[in-house]
């Protein structure tokens, strides 16, 4: 399929957008970091996936509200994956309770 | 014929977070704030037919993966155009928050299907608000972008076969 292969071949690119994403959460003191893979969705698209790995075990509703809307903006902003072939999708994740 | 369901879904999911965050209470939210969006679009579709029938047949016409193609290939031919907050622009602005709505749109039909179907993880509180605010924060896009022309063949790419990503 032709999006498989353009996701493949572009996964370098994908990274390096990604890291960009990163960098601009770095200071954030309610991120503990952004993970990111590449896997097909429900429908069998191969897509980017984002997991922002919370700082707290029961992060309040305003941080997630401020978070979740600056990653999007960023999303479409900085990583662009639309452009490679590729649909995003943002999940966050609360920081287990052994900390990890 | 839709009557104000996507309004009552959207309050029904952000009910649901306020009740004991359970597996069950947290899925529901979710998936209940993916149809909210699905039937606000649905509506503002069928909505330009007068005859409540074709209406209701228009209703069962859409397909939530054409749905999605079609709102990626939309992010993408919004492409760098778009100015996130900084637009001032009254085209600027359609243009970014009929972005957000098509990008919404994705990332909820996946949040819905993993809430229903994924069991291999439980479904995070944290995840659970997020996605509730992201239907809530897409109706107030919306409400922005809905009139304009860019949004007028969003919903029409969105109803028929043409503007799927290749």
């Amino acid at each position: 399929m032709p999006i498989v292969a353009s996701g493949l071949v572009q996964q370098d690119e994908v990274r390096e957008r990604v890291k960009r994403l990163q960098e601009l959460f770095t200071n954030d003191p309610e991120v503990a970091r952004i993970d990111h893979r590449l896997a097909e969705d429900w429908s069998g698209d191969y897509s980017l996936f984002i997991d922002v790995v919370l700082n707290r075990t029961t992060p309040n509703a305003a941080t997630v509200l401020r978070l979740s809307e600056q990653i999007a903006a960023a999303l479409l902003r900085v990583v662009r994956s639309e452009e490679l072939g590729l649909h995003s999708y943002l999940n966050f994740v609360s920081r287990p309770e052994n900390g990890r | 014929m839709v009557g104000e369901l996507p309004e009552e879904l959207l309050e029904q999911a952000k009910f649901l977070l306020t009740l004991p965050p359970n597996q069950a209470n947290l899925r529901r939210a979710v998936s209940t704030a993916y149809y909210s969006l699905f039937h606000l679009l649905v509506r503002s579709t069928v909505l330009k037919w007068n005859e409540p029938l074709h209406q209701a047949r228009i209703a069962r016409i859409f397909e939530h993966e054409r749905m999605k193609k079609v709102s990626g290939a939309t992010i993408k031919s919004m492409g760098i155009e778009i100015d996130l907050g900084d637009s001032t622009s009254i085209e600027g602005i359609i243009r970014t928050e009929l972005t957000k709505v098509a990008q919404a749109f994705i990332i909820l039909q996946q949040a819905r299907h993993d809430a229903d179907y994924n069991l291999e993880k439980p479904l995070d509180p944290a995840d659970a608000m997020a996605q509730v605010n992201r239907a809530n924060s897409a109706f107030d896009s919306w409400e922005t972008t809905r009139n304009s022309e860019i949004a007028k063949e969003y919903l029409f790419a969105l109803l028929f076969k043409e503007k799927e990503r290749s």
